[in-house]
């Protein structure tokens, strides 16, 4: 006989930290997430604002390689990493039909370790000596004590690694759950879109994280008298650890709102997404591919095989293609798209993702990577990637699974404001700077010569990162105003076709509260409403 | 001999440049289709294999197409001639430059005057390019070219400045506190100048 110890639940704040619940997990994580991505935005005001003209007005060189360091590192470690997770671990076990998700315990040790590791990277500023200043790359031998004797930079070695193992327990939780938990009927090739992306991330994720935090922690131990690094090959060997994880990184950031995009673009167009198998595959091709890669970082070393990282990184344009075909594909084939907020981030994303995607085609030539390698080509490029590409198709996540989640809908016209302000504003502050990069102007500098024509473009801007900043304003207050004054969204509120949609919303602790439809495709929600059609036409 | 800039030029704006703008074209026009037309009934279909397969196909060779010519411009670009007209020695550290050259001419910045790098217009220059500290990056962007300078490994590469005038050279790799102060002249003047200037003041 067994005896149920009654303990009292916790209550609050600690409900929601304590909680083994996927749902309240993905969602602190998120928010934790979120909360990074305001810092580190602020973060991107200040660099923008020193830019704005030449000469040092705010802040000095010093304050300025601390800024954009950590907001670099704050928005690739704390914010995009766990907020694409984040994701996986909140819809994965919902899309397949499950109750829980594998390990939801340790799942919640990473989000834990994910944000005391940034708490830690952070603290650098109110240190004597500041934060670290050494780029999110921590290039040896610059990172060594020698070059950066300051306390920041040990906390930042130590907090991203807390960050990196948080994500890495993440991504092993989300993987074993598609291939445990999946619900009867649920096979592989009828898992949606979005929890096929989560895989093909979780892949990458398993092999590319544990170099970045064992080349992290070695170089902790060089920075204290343990010579790893210290040798003639060191600091390219740091190199090799760190893009080989920080490539995949990239990706890791991306696939799953390529998924969620996916997602939001098939339930708009009122059809199946097209080409469902053949996005699996290149999901994971791309993923293959992805591993062998991160040379292409290295091309003006001089000492990695440029032909080879040429080679592999410009093949990945056929998985990207055929990616970029299954959504386009859908939307063609589609019937015309309901254009809600979520569609209109989703298209978004389709529209400036390419111009990142094609522009990482540039960059994967040696040849012209020798010219626009560490200039603001490069800056305005993993821009488009990343905030035209991840952060859009985060948003477009966001408007379109906040009914579910929260059982209310946001707010469509502040939504529309909000894209049409962070769609204007984005490009005013990126495109210039592939002119910039073009004609010459350094990443990672606070100021520039008054006479070399960087001026006019630099200000432009600087006025497209205060557009977005509004954007994010406006979005803060479409989520009071929609949780304050809910209008009701009910279970499925867009007629969508995946299994989340088939509980209450939000869903209760065990995720199902009736009987799972019959999963005979990749849409079984979609198959009802069909049957159901064919019953009544009969 | 290598013109690193017409071999970017030629990659970038007769390849490079042109397939990307078709691409964006033809994504952006399918957009805009989908958006402006009506249609009320979505298409079953479901999936497409074989127009998958050969756009797979037609991808595949875009890819092959760009990597062959990336191919061979960067031989190009890289190749290292048997002999050189002029050698130089640069060593690059926080936050500066210093260009050594034959028969012990050396050329160093002050607090406040860049160092200018003096090349004779038209010949291959063959740079010896080594750090004394952090990895830096000797760029000159007129060039188009850029490689990184390690400590104690030391690395070569030719150049040919073709065209006579002054334009900027920087470090590109962040390095630390000064690094955006980390700037030099080049100077690109005649053969018979450059030899005048060589023996100038040892």
């Amino acid at each position: 006989m067994t005896v149920a110890l009654e303990r009292p639940r916790p209550r609050g704040l600690l409900a929601w930290a304590a909680s083994t619940d996927h749902k309240r997990i993905g969602l602190v994580t998120l928010a934790g997430a979120f909360v990074a991505f305001l810092v580190s935005g602020v973060l991107a005001l200040l660099i923008r604002s020193e830019l704005a003209w030449p000469g040092n007005q705010l802040l000095s060189n010093d304050a300025y390689n601390q800024v954009f360091t950590m907001h670099g590192s704050a928005m690739i470690y704390v914010f995009m990493t766990p907020a694409a997770l984040a994701l996986g671990i909140y819809l994965v076990p919902l899309q397949i039909g499950a109750s829980a998700i594998v390990g939801p315990r340790a799942t919640l040790l990473g989000t834990w370790l994910t944000f005391t590791g940034a708490f830690v990277s952070y603290s650098g500023f109110v240190t004597g000596s500041g934060a670290a200043r050494d780029g999110w790359t921590a290039f040896f031998p610059l990172s060594d004590q020698a070059f950066s004797p300051e306390t920041g930079m040990d906390l930042w070695l130590v907090g991203t690694t807390l960050t990196l193992v948080g994500s890495l327990i993440h991504g092993t939780t989300i993987l074993a759950t598609v291939l445990l938990r999946r619900a009867p009927g649920m096979t592989m090739l009828r898992i949606p879109v979005f929890s096929w992306s989560m895989v093909a991330t979780c892949l990458m994720v398993l092999p590319s994280f544990p170099p970045a935090i064992v080349g992290f922690l070695l170089l902790l131990a060089d920075r204290h008298g343990v010579n790893v690094y210290d040798v003639v090959n060191g600091p390219l060997e740091y190199q090799h650890l760190f893009w080989f994880y920080a490539h995949p990184v990239v990706y890791v950031m991306f696939f799953p709102l390529v998924g969620a995009v996916a997602e939001v673009v098939a339930t708009f167009a009122r059809r199946p997404f097209f080409g469902y198998s053949a996005t699996a595959l290149s999901l994971l091709v791309f993923a293959a591919l992805s591993m062998s890669v991160w040379g292409h970082h290295m091309f003006t070393t001089g000492n990695v095989q440029n032909e080879y990282f040429s080679l592999t990184s410009t093949a990945l344009l056929v998985p990207a293609g055929i990616e970029y075909f299954g959504i386009v594909g859908t939307m063609v084939a589609g019937a015309r798209p309901r254009l809600t907020t979520a569609m209109w981030f989703a298209i978004g994303f389709v529209l400036l993702f390419l111009l990142g995607g094609l522009s990482g085609i540039i960059v994967a030539s040696p040849t012209l990577d020798y010219h626009v390698h560490d200039t603001m080509f490069v800056v305005a490029h993993f821009h488009y990637t990343l905030f035209g590409g991840s952060v859009l198709g985060l948003f477009a996540a966001v408007y379109f699974w906040f009914p579910k989640v929260t059982g209310a809908f946001l707010r469509e016209g502040l939504g529309k404001l909000h894209f049409a302000l962070f769609f204007i504003g984005m490009n005013l502050t990126f495109f210039p700077l592939f002119v910039l990069g073009y004609d010459g102007m350094r990443r990672r500098v606070a100021d520039y010569p008054g006479d070399a024509g960087f001026t006019t473009l630099n200000l432009v801007a600087t006025v497209g990162a205060a557009v977005v900043a509004l954007g994010v304003v406006v979005f803060l207050v479409n989520v009071v105003v929609s949780l304050r004054r809910p209008v009701p969204a009910g279970d499925d509120p867009w007629g969508a076709q995946t299994l989340e949609w088939w509980t209450s919303s939000p869903p209760p602790r065990e995720n199902f509260d009736r009987p799972l439809p019959p999963i005979r495709s990749f849409t079984p929600l979609l198959d009802l409403r069909e049957e159901e059609e064919r019953r009544r036409v009969a | 001999m290598t013109d690193t800039r017409r071999e970017f030029d030629d990659l970038f704006f007769s390849l490079y440049l042109p397939v990307m703008v078709v691409v964006v074209v033809v994504v952006y026009a399918l957009v805009a289709f989908v958006l402006l037309r009506r249609r009320d009934r979505p298409s079953p279909k479901r999936e497409a294999k074989v127009k998958e397969g050969l756009y797979a196909a037609g991808l595949a060779t875009i890819a092959a197409v760009l990597v062959g010519f990336t191919f061979r411009a960067e031989t190009r670009v890289d190749a290292v001639a048997e002999r050189a007209a002029l050698e130089v020695d640069v060593t690059a550290f926080q936050w500066g430059w210093r260009f050594a050259y034959p028969g012990g001419r050396t050329v160093v910045g002050t607090d406040r005057t860049l160092p200018v790098l003096v090349v004779p217009a038209g010949e291959t220059v063959r740079f010896t390019l080594v750090s004394r500290d952090v990895i830096h990056a000797f760029f000159v962007p007129e060039l188009r070219f850029k490689r990184d300078a390690f400590p104690h490994r030391p690395t070569r590469f030719d150049l040919v400045f073709d065209e006579e005038g002054s334009f900027p050279g920087t470090c590109a790799e962040f390095c630390g506190l000064r690094h955006a102060d980390m700037r030099f002249g080049v100077r690109v003047v005649p053969r018979a100048r450059f030899a005048a200037w060589l023996r100038e003041d040892a």
